[in-house]
């Protein structure tokens, strides 16, 4: 019973992180279309944002936690503005494979400026501490990731229903065209969309940084990898989805680590991805997604 | 208020709209008839700039709107209700309102063009928390009515408002734009359902495979067979 | 033209079919004589280093061929090709190596396969149907979804073939290299199996069912409601795509006597996937136009990140620089010009439109 209530705390604050980078997906291809690949790649920006601060000889944590989500807060609108702007109105194929050399771009950044071996970033590490809490033991970075998650989520439903872009960017979902007809920018609704989609990002990259306890270049593959699942398991652009599939992916992860002996640990990733492939075969629009047909406009 | 200039539209290579003018002045109702396919909503959308003109110009206000892109018009005071009305469905009636009112503050006036826009359709007072898609059709077109009403235009664009509805609810809708015209509003109103409106709108243009077949008062085209002639073959004014 | 009217136009009308089947064997006939013109002259005057490099290219350029049967018929982004070459190399592997190196490095093999060991041709042709069956299996499951669901599952295959091939050491050797095969295959077989390759992708993408696969996915309700089975023909490319990649693998295998699960990875996946947007996915002539420019320029990237020394001035050593210029390419290319360097067209629709200008510029002097 201990055990199985350590692992489910476990699931939820990994799952936790796979729902922040998911949902930064799902708005950004709900409100123009677009398969970010190089979603991924902000948790490498806040990496390594935060390794050249702590090089610099600034190692306060709190200051490194709020540098990194500015960058990759900026670092996401620059993306937006350069490379995907062009291809707006583009096919998705068109989109996706933008996105795609992005996320090339960046990894081979990391890679050119600092190095292509790991490097550690310890600032965090005291969040591993454990704690005792009624006899189980946990670390304060599962209770910080299962809380701030959940603050961040009920900060973006406020925002999508309380203020007027966020109002536009659920519209915008639906009918894109119509918003303009409105009056509203659209170079500003898609600002937005992907100023939050980085900033869900980089508080995902900070609790991965912290567990990690270092970086490298190619650190948002597996991530982002992980965050298309849970979008496609919760429907694709769905943002109650993207949160529901996240963190049933993190609750699978945790069970497959469980279930499988050591031996068979190369097979944990293939078999969360054999997971992902047998509910699309039956269910090929997600778990919360509606049906969709081969004509419907989707990526 | 809005003059458009032998304007040509094309789609890829096939020419939609070809060499038509138009002119809407302050406080007119206008009606821009004409079979499925004349080309009206194609000009509308050119009006609005989310079509790219071949030839021509438009201007509103005497600005020449060529520059500028869909949202500048928008605050300009040109509104477009589209066609197919395109209520968010996923929004709730408020939000609708709300969003239509994009270009302006939130201020107090905001909250009273909301009270205004319940008094004209006490039925979208009552549907206020309800989402768009939940509606009926009639209330839709409301809904799109009072949302475009919501950015205080001076012109108004109306894109087949009685398009898919009861004959008795096309009746309310087209007596609510007549009203309109007494909150200091100007018109453009494009409809198939040519008879109803010539009833109140001050002059007509029609346009078939994309030219302009009529031009001139509305009156003129109630005279018996006037119509299908614009509609057939050329009428002249 | 419409693609629809187009692929309606191909039901019937035996005299333009006939036409158009001789404008795809014109077409492949240019790529096959291209193809074997630069490899026989690298054979006949290339170092060992350039022979070397021209094998890989060619075998990448069999992957991309294959890439492209699927992708630029069916507008699915795939990422799953890397691990059909994986299975094709290593089916290779499996039944090509002597049993004598096998007793010492896969002596616990399964299904008693450490005992078996056709000739590499048989091991060839039994690798290219595993893999095609693979496919047939995968396809299945992967023609019922549309866009980014589909390209998940391509890249869930991807995870997959490469967990079991790392997991499964008593068949594949884990993480450790597969060495040992027979190196049977040099530049000549290589330039061979290139030559068939283009001709079958092109033949396949003139064909009606290429056609009829092409009008689909600019508008799969219009296609559907022709009466053309969407699903049915998808499937039959991704067989015939997983087909061509498998034999880009096993040749591969054949060529350098070692394979490595790591080596068909996400890094094969992006590299080729990049040469077949470089080129134009939806063209076989792009596929060939987009290797050739990719392994030339990241040829010349890799002398610059090494570290080198020009006119006095010492460049440092620079990782990653190639892998950056990839990237500022895949972007460069999808904005600029998102049907890749060829825009979709042939070689022989290219030789027309050159021809024909060169007339109008006749007549106009």
């Amino acid at each position: 019973m201990d055990y199985l209530i350590e692992q489910a705390l476990n699931g939820f604050s990994i799952g936790a992180q796979y729902s922040l980078l998911a949902l930064g997906l799902a708005i950004v291809f709900s409100v123009m279309g677009l398969v970010n690949f190089a979603h991924g790649e902000f948790i490498g920006v806040a990496g390594y944002a935060m390794f050249a601060m702590a090089a610099m000889g600034m190692t306060d944590p709190w200051l490194l936690v709020v540098f990194a989500m500015a960058t990759v807060t900026l670092v996401a609108l620059v993306l937006e503005r350069v490379a995907f702007r062009p291809v707006r109105n583009a096919p998705p194929t068109t989109g996706l494979l933008t996105a795609f050399g992005v996320g090339i771009i960046l990894q081979n950044l990391f890679l050119l400026m600092v190095s292509p071996r790991p490097k550690a970033v310890p600032e965090l590490s005291a969040l591993n501490q454990t704690v005792e809490v009624a006899g189980h033991n946990f670390t304060i970075l599962q209770f910080l990731e299962v809380g701030v998650t959940s603050v961040a989520i009920a900060g973006l439903v406020w925002f999508l229903k309380g203020t007027r872009i966020g109002l536009a960017m659920r519209a915008a979902a639906l009918d894109f065209t119509t918003v303009r007809l409105m009056g509203m920018r659209a170079n500003r609704v898609i600002a937005t969309a992907f100023a939050i989609s980085g900033l869900l990002a980089s508080i995902a990259a900070i609790f991965f940084i912290a567990r990690r306890g270092a970086i490298d270049p190619f650190m948002g593959l597996l991530p982002v990898l992980k965050a298309f699942v849970a979008c496609v398991l919760g429907g694709f652009g769905s943002l109650p989805g993207a949160v529901v599939g996240g963190l049933l992916l993190g609750l699978v992860e945790v069970l497959l680590i469980v279930l499988l002996p050591d031996k068979l640990a190369g097979l944990r990733d293939a078999s969360v991805f054999l997971i992902v492939g047998v509910i699309l075969v039956f269910r090929p629009q997600g778990i919360l997604g509606r049906r969709v047909e081969l004509g419907d406009k989707t990526a | 208020m809005l003059e458009i200039d032998g304007v040509s539209i094309n789609y890829g290579p096939v020419s939609a709209v070809r060499n038509v003018s138009l002119k809407v002045e302050k406080g007119e109702i206008v009606a821009l008839l004409g079979p499925n396919g004349a080309g009206k909503t194609s000009l509308l959308s050119a009006a609005m700039g989310l079509r790219p003109l071949a030839a021509g110009s438009i201007r509103f206000k005497g600005e020449d709107m060529r520059r500028l892109d869909t949202e500048s018009r928008v605050r300009r005071g040109l509104t477009l209700t589209p066609e197919g009305r395109k209520v968010f469905a996923n929004l709730t009636v408020l939000e609708n309102l709300d969003l239509g009112a994009a270009t302006r503050a939130k201020g107090a006036d905001f909250h009273a063009d909301i009270e205004m826009c319940f008094e004209l359709f006490p039925i979208l007072a009552e549907r206020r928390h309800q989402t768009g898609g939940s509606l009926s059709g009639g209330e839709q077109q409301m809904l799109a009515i009072a949302r475009a009403l919501m950015s205080r235009p001076s012109l108004l664009m109306l894109d087949e408002p009685s398009l898919g509805l009861a004959p008795r609810i096309v009746g309310q809708i087209f007596r609510l734009i007549r009203d309109l015209r007494q909150r200091d509003l100007t018109i453009l109103l494009v409809e198939q359902n040519a008879h109803e409106v010539l009833r109140f709108a001050d002059r007509a243009y029609v346009l078939s495979t994309g030219e302009c077949r009529y031009a001139g008062p509305a009156a003129r085209l109630q005279e018996a067979g006037a119509l299908m002639q614009a509609y057939i073959g050329e009428l002249v004014a | 033209m419409n693609t629809i009217a187009f692929a309606e136009r191909t039901r019937g009308s035996r005299p333009f079919l006939d036409a158009r089947l001789a404008g795809n064997l014109r077409g492949s006939l240019w790529l096959v004589l291209i193809a074997a013109a630069i490899g026989l002259f690298v054979m006949a005057f290339g170092s060992p280093f350039i022979i070397r490099l021209t094998a890989t290219a060619f075998i990448n350029l069999i992957a991309v061929v294959g890439l492209q049967i699927f992708m630029g018929n069916s507008n699915v982004v795939n990422i799953g090709h890397a691990g059909f070459m994986a299975l094709g190399a290593y089916f290779t592997a499996i039944f090509a190596t002597p049993v004598m190196i096998k007793a010492s490095m896969i002596p616990n093999a399964p299904f008693g396969l450490a005992g078996v060991e056709v000739g590499a041709l048989y091991a060839f042709l039994i690798s290219v149907a595993l893999t095609s069956l693979i496919g047939l299996l995968t396809g299945l499951v992967l023609v019922r979804l549309a866009g980014i669901a589909a390209t998940i599952l391509t890249i869930s295959i991807l995870v997959i073939v490469q967990g079991v091939l790392v997991t499964w050491t008593d068949l594949f050797r884990g993480a450790q290299a597969f060495f040992g095969i027979p190196k049977v295959v040099g530049l000549g077989l290589i330039i061979v199996a290139t030559a068939a390759v283009l001709v079958v992708a092109r033949m396949f993408k003139g064909s009606r069912l290429g056609v009829q696969l092409r009008a689909s996915a600019t508008d799969p309700l219009a296609a559907e409601a022709m009466g053309v089975d969407v699903k049915r023909l998808r499937l039959i490319a991704w067989v015939l795509g997983s087909a061509v990649v498998g034999c880009a693998g096993a040749l591969y295998a054949l060529y350098a006597g070692t394979i490595n699960a790591r080596a068909f990875y996400f890094h094969t996946a992006f590299l080729t996937l990049a040469m077949a947007i470089v080129g134009g996915m939806r063209s076989v002539t792009g596929a060939m136009v987009g290797v050739a420019l990719l392994t030339v320029l990241l040829e010349l990237i890799r002398i610059l990140e090494g570290g080198i020394t020009v006119l006095g001035i010492a460049f440092p050593e620079m990782l990653g620089l190639s892998g950056l210029m990839l990237g500022v390419i895949i972007v460069a290319v999808m904005c600029f010009r998102s049907d890749g360097f060829m825009g979709g067209h042939e070689i022989e629709e290219v030789f027309a439109m050159l021809r024909r200008r060169l007339v109008a510029g006749k007549r106009e002097g």
